[in-house]
């Protein structure tokens, strides 16, 4: 090839991950349509939890995605490796390193599974298979890396074992011969994180997806598990996407937030940035909703009223209507994700102007309501 | 191990002791066994001196005491309708019925977990239904009708297989023989066993499919295949060991139909011959022996119990 | 009720589970998840109880429900000793004390509306007479901030926010004096939470309750307690006002724990503060937290784990003064 010299000058400003308007929608029709052609059966409801996103990750960026439950941030990580269930029907374009993902066979997706992009899931017990050994299911995944390049020599088996070991030290694990011949349930929750961490980064991934790490995790070590891949991201340069509710974790460790709220990116900027001008009336809400252990002793906390509505694809008009306190009569149509300032983006038509104005107000303290 | 099976023998023993115990009684309640042994021209004084002789006179427990001493040294006692030892009889019987049990439940394994596998796997696809579609119908057929439908169809019609007997009277026998005469009898033993286990095995895969470790398998890029039959087939294998633990059981509950229809001369055919001919040392030792079989059957499952699932620790 | 205004006092309380059985059934070890705590809560006090898994808080308030016995010590309400009191069922003390539970789905029987919910504990403790049983569990209901037409439907018909305020409003049918709240919004949003965490607060200064508060948030135990207790290895490590105990903390877990929450700050930013796990094989003699202080010295082998007051602030006592 005669473009490579210079595919390789650009390789750097091109984004590692790409995604371009990706909307999954969950529904009997996805698995018909396989099968029958278009022509999907009469009255088959489908459901929209994830409407046109797009957003691109840079090599050694650390990325977090931060909302509630039902936002769709976990399925859109999903889909990403093409993980979810067979009844999803997922559309847009996934670039990752320049290759269409979404165009890919099961196979060929295979080669970028564990080695391209890897992932860390929420529950590490659930997520490590409870019949096999630590050291069977880490040696798996250091094999596939060698599966992946051919015509290098495979290592002994001896080389296999050190390097499973190097990777447990690696990951905060000081005994790695003793965990390498536990099962998972002998663990504890931070070490089977730790392990499933291990496995991640057996297959040297560019990108590290981590759905919502330590949910399950007490504090203490979840800050341990923060550190480790705040050092991953930073002297490995490897990037990191968080998927997280928590806006604590966000403010700790991210690079770029993006707010996501009912299937749409609402908010993007970067950290510093995102946690000093909140624009997004959501994003307000949610920073004022998180009580601190440092917090003056007469704060109220807000909470948002009502909930993350059910069926948000087919909600006209901006999706936080309903609970959002600065609504008002524009907010009836669609809102677009616009950068309003250098960076930041939001999907608000009032953050241009009722910004400043609104930030003010929120300072004082929000009113509360009960949730219907 | 070696303690736990041990321990489990120790506690095997109290359930043993009080079959037997059950088994005694039932038959002492069913009847005289002098009516059996004479017949009805025997005079009352000739009987009178027979019991005694017996010792049926003596005090239940005193009697049971003998049986079970008598057991213990491995006389059963005398068949009272062929007059050989009923303990050479169910020798000679017992091996038939292990080999038409073990190649039954052989076969259907081998064929439920590939079948049930693939049916999880495409659930709601053409495979699936015909899957599900045959063993609905293998659960629901009665084995004594499939018996007769298939002695009909390739004894009478196409004349290829022996209708019954393990092997052709005077031929000289041989593998080929016995496999001939055994096609039909196993076929209708796996029929009904498969039936189950292919919804077993798919309900149980099914579950594992939606499991979070199967992600994560399937998240390292190893290929569907592998992800498959190497990590959702090793944890299905658990609650199929659950079957195969009842299974046996049912089986030894089935082959005496199977049996007795087939001419097999294996503890079925035998159980039922000495039933209708109350032939009471028979019916006691094939009781007992089918006690211990299903204790030892359910050992050896949770044997396998602790071999496939390393969460159960034998203690 | 006591001059001081104590409602629920705990003296040396253990519990110990066994681990691990001979071939006999006796236990080969104990596993003790309270080990000697003492403490006590005012009426119209919230207590908070923070701590990592393991560290005995929902098995202490399990003792305090009356859920569980405890192995050793007395737990006194209202100078009543309970652990008399429990071997006698039902005496009319149970209706005082009520348990909310971190799962609202499965604290809720699915088959029941939520109107036989409310009323059918009122009904078998005979709360109020049966015709003022409707009005009853609505006044409950809006209490808790929900309408009336909930009263007809069944659990799955709610989020996991308005279940959690169903159980709420079932805890308070019974009218009791003291709310255990174990681990009640961890599973849910922090939208959610916040909500339900302004609704205890709202509700335990409307009825004048007391309340118990376990969590592992830190933050939001803090938010709604008066007093702060925080638990290791089934002791009370430290304890003092909530206002307090993060902004000056004596014990260096404490301290660790304090600096191990993750503060919505982008200026801010903390490298882990505590090395190590929490490990149940607690050291026999000397301070247990001692394996993963930072701290630790020689000293720390034969301290003593016993309350020791901080300075001249009242009710602020610590097991260490290290952190100080």
């Amino acid at each position: 090839m005669t473009e490579r010299s210079e595919e390789k000058n650009r390789e750097k400003e091109r984004p590692l991950l790409e995604i371009r308007d990706l909307t999954i929608s969950f529904g009997k029709e996805a698995r018909e349509k396989g099968k029958k052609g278009k022509k999907g059966k009469k009255g088959i409801k489908r459901k929209e939890r994830l409407s046109a996103v797009s957003f691109s990750l840079k090599k050694g960026e650390f990325l977090c995605f931060v909302g509630e439950s039902g936002s769709g941030k976990s399925i859109m990580a999903l889909s990403i490796l093409r993980l979810l269930p067979e009844n999803s029907m997922v559309e847009g374009q996934v670039l990752f390193q320049g290759e269409e993902l979404t165009a890919l066979s099961e196979r060929g997706l295979d080669h970028v599974r564990g080695t391209g992009i890897a992932m860390v899931f929420q529950d590490p017990l659930t997520s490590l298979n409870p019949v096999f050994t630590v050291r069977k299911q880490l040696l798996e995944s250091i094999r596939k890396r060698w599966e992946e390049r051919k015509g290098e020599k495979r290592p002994s088996r001896e080389e296999e074992e050190s390097l499973a070991k190097s990777l447990l030290l690696r990951v905060g694990l000081p005994d790695p011969e003793g965990i390498l011949s536990k099962y998972p349930f002998a663990l504890s929750g931070g070490q089977r994180q730790r392990v499933m961490i291990a496995m991640a980064l057996a297959g040297k991934p560019s990108l590290l997806i981590a759905d919502e790490p330590t949910t399950a995790l007490d504090v203490t070590i979840q800050a341990q598990i923060m550190d480790l891949f705040r050092k991953l991201n930073r002297e490995e340069e490897m990037s990191v996407m968080l998927i997280t509710h928590d806006i604590g974790l966000v403010a700790q460790t991210a690079d770029t937030v993006c707010v996501m709220y009912a299937g749409q990116i609402v908010e993007k900027a970067e950290v510093h940035e995102l946690f000093r001008k909140p624009l997004h009336p959501y994003t307000r809400a949610l920073l004022q909703t998180v009580p601190g252990t440092h917090d003056d002793p007469d704060r109220k906390l807000r909470s948002i009223p009502g909930m993350v509505p059910e069926d948000y694809g087919k909600i006209a008009g901006c999706r936080f209507y309903e609970r959002c306190s600065e609504r008002g009569n524009s907010c009836r149509e669609d809102q677009e994700l616009c950068e309003i300032l250098p960076g930041h983006f939001c999907r608000c038509g009032r953050a241009g102007y009722s910004g400043q104005e609104a930030r003010r107000e929120t300072d004082e303290g929000g009113r509360d309501h009960p949730e219907n | 191990m070696g303690k736990y099976i041990f321990k489990r023998l120790l506690i095997a023993l109290p359930v043993l002791i009080g079959i037997t115990v059950i088994d005694y009684l039932l038959m002492t309640a069913a009847g005289n066994p002098l009516d059996m042994i004479s017949g009805a021209r025997v005079s009352e004084a000739a009987k009178a001196v027979r019991a005694e002789q017996l010792g049926l006179n003596d005090p239940i427990f005193l009697q049971y005491g003998r049986w079970i001493w008598q057991i213990l040294h491995g006389n059963f006692g005398i068949s009272l309708k062929t007059r050989q030892p009923v303990s050479e009889m169910i020798l000679s019987h017992l091996g038939p019925t292990l080999l038409l049990m073990g190649v039954s439940l052989l076969i259907s394994f081998l064929f439920t977990i590939p079948f049930g596998v693939y049916s999880a796997v495409h659930q709601y696809q053409a495979g699936d239904y015909l899957i599900v579609g045959f063993s609905f119908f293998a659960m629901s057929i009665p084995g004594f009708f499939l018996s007769l439908l298939l002695i009909y169809i390739f004894t009478v019609r196409l004349q290829l297989l022996p209708s019954g007997g393990m092997m052709t009277l005077g031929g000289g026998g041989g593998f080929l023989d016995l496999a001939r005469h055994m096609v039909m009898p196993v076929l209708v033993l796996s029929v009904s066993m498969t039936g189950t286990n292919l919804r077993y095995i798919r309900s149980a895969v099914l579950e594992i499919l939606g499991a979070d470790y199967l992600r994560t398998a399937q998240a390292k890029g190893i290929g569907r295949f592998r992800v498959i039959s190497r990590h959702a087939l090793r944890n299905a294998l658990i609650p199929v060991i659950t079957v195969f633990g009842m299974e046996i059981p049912v089986l030894f509950g089935g082959s005496i139909i199977v049996e007795q229809i087939f001419n097999w001369p294996g503890l079925g055919l035998l159980t039922m011959s000495a039933i209708l001919s109350r032939d009471y040392p028979v019916i006691m030792a094939v009781g007992l022996i089918s006690a211990v079989i299903v204790l030892i059957g359910n050992l050896v499952t949770d044997l396998l119990y602790a071999l496939a699932d390393p969460q159960v620790t034998l203690t | 009720m006591k001059e001081d205004g104590t409602i629920l006092r705990i003296d040396q309380v253990k519990k110990y589970y066994p681990r691990g059985k001979t071939f006999l059934g006796k236990a080969r070890g104990y596993i003790r998840a309270v080990d000697g705590v003492s403490i006590s809560v005012r009426r119209g006090e919230c207590l908070g109880l923070v701590g990592e898994s393991g560290s005995g808080k929902s098995t202490l308030g399990r003792v305090l429900a009356g859920l569980e016995r405890p192995t050793e010590g007395k737990v006194y309400f209202e100078d009543l000793d309970l652990t008399d009191i429990w071997k006698k069922e039902n005496s009319g003390v149970r209706t005082k004390l009520a348990m909310i539970f971190q799962d609202a789905y499965s604290s809720l029987n699915p088959r029941k509306r939520i109107i036989d919910i409310l009323t059918d504990p009122m009904r078998y403790h005979r709360i109020c007479p049966e015709k003022d049983l409707y009005q009853e569990a609505l006044r409950l209901l809006t209490l808790v901030g929900l309408h009336e037409d909930a009263l007809g439907r069944f659990p799955f018909e709610f989020s996991g926010g308005q279940r959690q305020r169903i159980c709420i409003a079932r805890a308070l049918s019974l009218r009791p004096e003291l709310i255990i709240c174990d681990e009640i919004t961890s599973a849910l949003d922090v939208s959610i939470q916040a909500q339900i965490l302004n609704l205890m607060k709202e509700l335990k200064e409307e009825l004048q309750l007391s309340m118990i508060f376990i969590g592992h948030g830190l933050g939001a135990v803090r938010y709604v307690s008066d007093r702060l207790a925080v638990m290791y290895l089934g002791k009370i490590v430290e304890e003092a006002e909530a206002d307090r105990v993060f902004i000056s903390p004596a014990h260096p877990y404490t301290k660790a724990l304090s600096l191990a929450s993750p503060e919505p700050d982008p200026d801010k930013r903390r490298e882990a503060s505590l090395s190590g796990e929490l490990d149940p094989e607690i050291p026999e003699t000397g301070c247990s937290f001692r394996p993963r202080c930072l701290l630790a010295d020689e000293s720390c082998r034969k301290a003593s784990m016993d309350l020791v007051p901080c300075g001249d602030v009242p009710g602020h006592v610590s097991a260490c003064l290290k952190g100080i």
